[in-house]
C-alpha cells in the first residue's frame, strides 16, 4: 500500500485513525501526518467533511484556477491543504458492519482524533470505553468547540464563536470602538496547535508505560492561554483590559503606518529609548532624538498622539518594503504589512520553502502551508497529497484488514464505502 | 505520575515564546531548569501586568503564569566558570530550549553539535522571530511585526482605518506550542530510537499557519482579502449590554431566529428569502435584526438561540470570562498564592488528561531561587564552590 510513513519520518511508527473534520481537527492530525504517522481519515459518503466544500450550487470551497470541476470536493483547496499525508477512506458509522470495520482499525492503530459534537461519538455506541475494550492502551483526543462537559458542552460552536467566548475578540478593536473577530477563524488552528501538543504528551506517556488515556481539548481553553496576560491584568489591578488599537503599553510608538500606495502601511514597534534615538534620527533630525518629550517610555505613551502623527508623516510617501529594509539596518522592529497575495512573495518563507509543493491527482502541483517548525535531518515534509473522498477505501479494507475482495463490493453496494459521495443520503 | 517526568529541559529562552514552550513541558512534570543570565533578567519580568505602582521583576503576571512548576538558576553567560556551569547542565538535559539571536548558541560553544557532543541524542529547540535561515534571520520583531508579514493584521479591523494585529502578544504563545510540538515530535522518536535534533522555529511561520484559508483563497482567486471584520455574516453584532456572533444563513435556523423572536411571519420577508440573499445583503439584514437584537442580553441571546441549533457566541470581555459558569464547572481558571505578588488567577489546564493530567505543583521561581539546590544537588559542587562563584559574578 502507499506508505504515506517513512522510516526516518519521526512519528513513522504510529498509526492513528481519525474523524477530524473542518480546521480545528485536521490541523492537529494534519501535524501528525506531516510529522510521518500513517493518518487514516474516515469520512461518510452521505456526510464529508465541511471543508471540502459541499456540492453544486452550494460550493464554498477554493479551487484552484477557480474552476470546481466534477468533482469539485477533491479539488477544493482547504481540504487539500489540511490533509496532505492522509489516507482518506470511507465508512457510514450508521451500520453495524461499518462499525466493527472501525473497531478493527481501532486494534491496530495508537491513536484516535475526533472534532464532532460530543454526542456524536456516543451516540454511535463508539466511546472511549469501547475503544478501550478493543485496544487497552488507544489515545482518544476528542476537541469539540466547548469541551466534552460542561453546561456549553452541547452548544453548537467554531471558530466564529469560540473567538468571541474566549474573550480575544473583546480585546481587538480600536480604541472607543466595538470588539471585533479576526479576519480569518483564528482559534480553529490554534486548538489544531494545541491538540497536536497534548498527543505527543500521550504518546511519550505511552512510550514509558503503555498506558492510554482520553484527552478533551476545548477549543475555548486553548485560545484562552493566548490572552493570559489580559487575564492577569484583571485579577492584579482590578481593571477591564480595553481594546487599545495596535497600541501597547511596553512599547511606543507600536503601530501600523500609512505608506506610499493604495491601502499600503508598515508596522513599526520601538521597544526601548535607545531604538527611539535611532528611529528619531532616521525620520527627523537629532532635534527630534533628543526631544525630552520622548526620552522615555511614560514620555512616549503620554504624547503617543503626537508621537504617533510625527511618524505617520515620515511613512506616508514612503514605499513600505524600502523603509522596512532601512529601519531594519538600524535594529527597529518593522515589517510591510503584507496583503494576503504578498505572503507567498515573502523572501523569508519563499527562503525557508514554508510553503510546500506537491502533485495531486485532480489539480496538479498544489501548493499549501507546511508544519510551522523545521526538523534537522527532516529536509521535505509532504510525501502524499491529500486524499480523494474514500481514495484508500480499497487499499486499506483489503491490505491493512483483510477483507476479501468479494465483501469490499458488498460494502461499496450498499454505500457504507466508496469514493463517490451520496448527494441523496 | 506525571507524562514528561523523565525529561529534564535547560531553558535558556526569554520573553514568552521560549517560555511558553517549556511551560508545557513543566506543568506535565519535565524537571525544567531555567537559566537567567546575571547581568541580564527576563524581559518577561518586566513586562507586567503589576498588581501596584511598585514594578518589581518578582511580581510581573506574565512572567509569574509563563514560569509556573520551574526551577530557576543563574550563571554568567561571559565568564569562563558561567559556561562551564551551563556544560554541566546541558550534560544532564534531553532538551535545551534557547531564543538567542542566530548564532548565539555557536558563539558560546554549545551549537547543536556541541551539544550532541556533551549529550547524545539532545534536543535542541530554537525560537527566534524569523528562524535560523533566511534573509530576515536577523531581523528585529514584535508580535505588531509578526501579523502585519503574516498578512493577518491586513484582514483585521474595518477598511477606512489603519489594519490591527491580534491583541496582546499571540503570535508568541503561538510559537510556544509549536516549539513544543516540533521538540516533543523529536523525544517521542528518540523514545524509538530516534536520533537527538534541532527543531528551527520561526515566529512568523506559527503566525502564518493559522492564516491557510484566506492565503489560500489569495492565491487561487489572485485576489487579497479586505478588511470587513464587523457585522454579518463573520463578525459581531450589538444587542442589549454587548456584541454576539449570529449564523442565520440557512433556512431552518432563519425560521428559528424569528421563532424566537416571536415574530414568526416575518422570516417570509422577500428581501430575506434565500440564504444567498441573506448573505449578500447583510447590512440590510443587520439593520433589519438590530431592534430585535436590542430587547436582548448576550446571555438570552447565547442560551436562548443554542437551544435552537442556532449558531451564536458572545463578546465576553475578560471579567465576565472569568466569571462564566461554563469555564466554572471545568475549572478551568487556577488560584495560586505567590510569595511576593500574592494572589493570583490564570488559566490552568490547556486540555484536560486523564491519566496524566495538568498540575500547579509550585509557583514560577524567584531569580535564581534553586542555585543552592542544582549547582550542589544535581552537579555535585560544594557550597564553598558556589560563594566564591557568587563573589566572583559567575553564578
Amino acid at each position: 500500500m502507499t506508505q504515506p510513513g517513512s522510516t526516518d519520518q519521526p512519528l513513522a511508527h504510529l498509526r492513528a485513525v481519525v474523524f477530524t473534520q473542518a480546521v480545528a481537527g485536521a490541523f492537529t492530525t494534519k501535524l501528525l501526518a506531516d510529522m510521518g504517522a500513517e493518518v487514516i481519515q474516515i469520512e461518510s459518503l452521505t456526510r464529508p467533511d465541511p471543508i471540502r466544500g459541499g456540492f453544486p450550487p452550494q460550493l464554498s470551497g477554493t479551487y484552484p484556477d477557480n474552476l470546481p470541476g466534477d468533482r469539485p470536493y477533491n479539488r477544493n483547496a482547504n481540504f487539500n491543504s489540511l490533509n496532505t499525508n492522509k489516507l482518506g477512506i470511507t465508512l457510514d458509522l450508521g451500520h453495524q458492519e461499518a462499525k466493527e470495520i472501525f473497531l478493527d482499525l481501532v486494534r491496530i492503530s495508537d491513536i484516535v482524533a475526533e472534532n464532532f459534537a460530543p454526542r456524536v461519538m456516543p451516540n454511535f455506541g463508539l466511546d472511549y470505553e469501547s475503544l478501550r475494550q478493543v485496544n487497552p492502551s488507544v489515545i482518544m483526543l476528542r476537541m469539540p468547540a466547548f469541551g466534552c462537559y460542561g453546561p456549553y458542552s452541547q452548544y453548537m460552536g467554531n471558530g466564529g464563536t469560540t473567538e468571541p467566548m474566549s474573550g480575544i475578540s473583546s480585546l481587538l478593536g480600536y480604541d472607543g470602538g466595538p470588539p471585533i473577530n479576526s479576519g480569518v477563524m483564528h482559534t480553529d488552528p490554534v486548538a489544531g496547535m494545541f491538540g497536536f501538543a497534548s498527543l505527543l504528551i500521550a504518546i511519550h506517556h505511552r512510550n514509558r508505560t503503555g498506558e492510554g488515556q482520553i484527552i478533551d481539548l476545548s477549543q475555548q481553553e486553548t485560545s484562552i492561554h493566548l490572552i493570559s496576560g489580559q487575564v492577569m491584568e484583571f485579577g492584579m489591578t482590578g481593571e477591564t483590559p480595553s481594546r487599545q488599537g495596535n497600541r501597547d503599553r511596553n512599547m511606543a510608538p507600536h503601530g501600523n503606518f500609512p505608506c506610499q500606495g493604495d491601502d499600503s502601511w508598515i508596522a513599526i514597534a520601538v521597544r526601548s529609548n535607545e531604538e527611539w534615538r535611532r528611529l528619531g534620527a532616521i525620520i527627523g533630525d537629532d532635534d527630534l532624538a533628543a526631544d525630552p518629550r520622548f526620552a522615555d517610555l511614560a514620555g512616549r505613551l503620554e504624547h503617543v498622539e503626537e508621537l504617533e502623527r510625527i511618524v505617520a508623516h515620515w511613512t506616508r510617501d514612503k514605499e513600505a518594503e524600502s523603509i522596512t529594509t532601512r529601519l531594519q539596518e538600524e535594529g527597529i522592529p518593522s515589517a510591510p504589512v503584507l496583503k494576503t497575495r504578498e505572503v507567498f512573495k515573502n523572501p523569508q518563507l519563499d527562503a525557508r520553502g514554508f510553503f510546500e509543493s506537491v502533485d495531486h491527482p485532480e489539480t496538479g502541483a498544489f501548493l499549501h502551508l507546511g508544519a510551522p517548525w523545521r526538523l534537522s535531518g527532516i529536509p521535505a515534509r509532504t510525501r502524499t497529497p491529500a486524499p480523494g473522498i474514500g481514495q484508500h477505501s480499497v487499499q486499506v479494507l483489503s491490505n491493512l484488514l483483510g477483507i476479501p475482495m468479494g465483501e469490499i463490493d458488498d460494502l461499496v453496494n450498499k454505500g457504507i464505502t466508496g469514493d463517490t459521495p451520496n448527494l441523496d443520503g | 505520575m506525571t507524562a514528561l517526568s523523565d525529561l529534564r529541559l535547560i531553558d535558556l529562552s526569554t520573553n514568552i515564546a521560549g517560555p511558553f514552550c517549556t511551560k508545557l513541558f513543566a506543568d506535565f512534570g519535565a524537571d525544567v531548569v531555567k537559566v537567567e543570565s546575571t547581568d541580564q533578567v527576563d524581559e518577561a519580568r518586566a513586562l507586567g501586568p503589576f498588581s501596584g505602582a511598585d514594578e518589581n521583576p518578582e511580581a510581573s503576571g506574565m512572567f509569574l503564569y509563563l514560569n509556573t512548576n520551574k526551577r530557576s538558576v543563574t550563571l554568567n553567560l561571559d565568564s569562563e566558570q558561567g559556561k562551564t556551569l551551563l556544560r554541566e547542565l546541558a550534560a544532564t538535559a534531553d532538551v535545551v530550549v534557547e531564543s538567542f539571536p542566530p548564532g548565539t548558541m555557536e558563539r558560546i560553544g554549545l551549537g547543536f553539535d556541541a551539544l550532541q557532543d556533551i549529550r547524545p541524542g539532545i534536543v535542541l529547540t530554537s525560537v527566534t522571530p524569523f528562524g535560523q535561515s533566511g534573509p530576515w534571520r536577523d531581523y528585529q520583531a514584535t508580535d505588531l511585526v509578526q501579523y502585519a508579514a503574516s498578512g493577518l493584521s491586513y484582514i483585521n479591523g474595518v477598511p477606512e482605518r489603519e489594519p490591527l494585529k491580534e491583541p496582546g502578544y499571540e503570535s508568541d504563545y503561538q510559537a510556544g506550542v509549536c516549539a513544543f510540538a516540533g521538540a516533543m515530535t523529536a523525544v517521542c522518536h528518540r523514545d524509538v530510537g530516534g536520533p537527538g535534533r534541532h527543531v528551527d522555529v520561526s515566529i512568523l511561520e506559527a503566525a502564518t499557519s493559522t492564516l491557510a484559508p484566506q492565503l489560500l483563497m489569495a492565491l487561487h482567486s489572485g485576489v487579497s482579502s479586505e478588511r470587513r471584520a464587523m457585522g454579518l455574516p463573520t463578525g459581531l453584532v450589538p444587542c442589549k449590554d454587548g456584541y454576539v456572533f449570529l449564523n442565520v444563513r440557512h433556512e431552518q435556523t432563519w425560521q428559528q431566529l424569528w421563532r424566537f423572536f416571536d415574530e414568526p411571519q416575518l422570516a417570509n420577508d422577500p428581501r430575506f428569502a434565500t440564504a444567498a440573499d441573506r448573505r449578500k445583503k447583510s447590512r440590510e439584514l443587520e439593520d433589519f435584526l438590530a431592534p430585535r437584537l436590542a430587547r436582548y442580553t448576550m446571555e438570552e441571546l447565547y442560551h436562548g438561540l443554542s437551544d435552537l441549533r442556532i449558531l451564536v457566541g458572545m463578546a465576553l470581555d475578560i471579567p465576565h470570562l472569568m466569571d462564566d459558569s461554563h469555564l466554572r464547572e471545568r475549572d478551568f481558571f487556577v488560584t495560586s498564592q505567590h510569595l511576593v505578588a500574592g494572589e493570583l488567577s490564570f488559566p490552568g489546564a490547556p486540555f484536560k488528561m486523564s491519566k496524566t493530567p495538568w498540575m500547579l505543583v509550585s509557583p514560577a521561581p524567584l531569580n535564581g531561587e534553586h542555585n543552592e539546590e542544582i549547582y550542589t544537588g544535581l552537579l555535585g559542587h560544594t557550597s564553598k564552590e558556589l560563594d566564591n562563584w557568587r563573589s566572583l559574578g559567575d553564578i
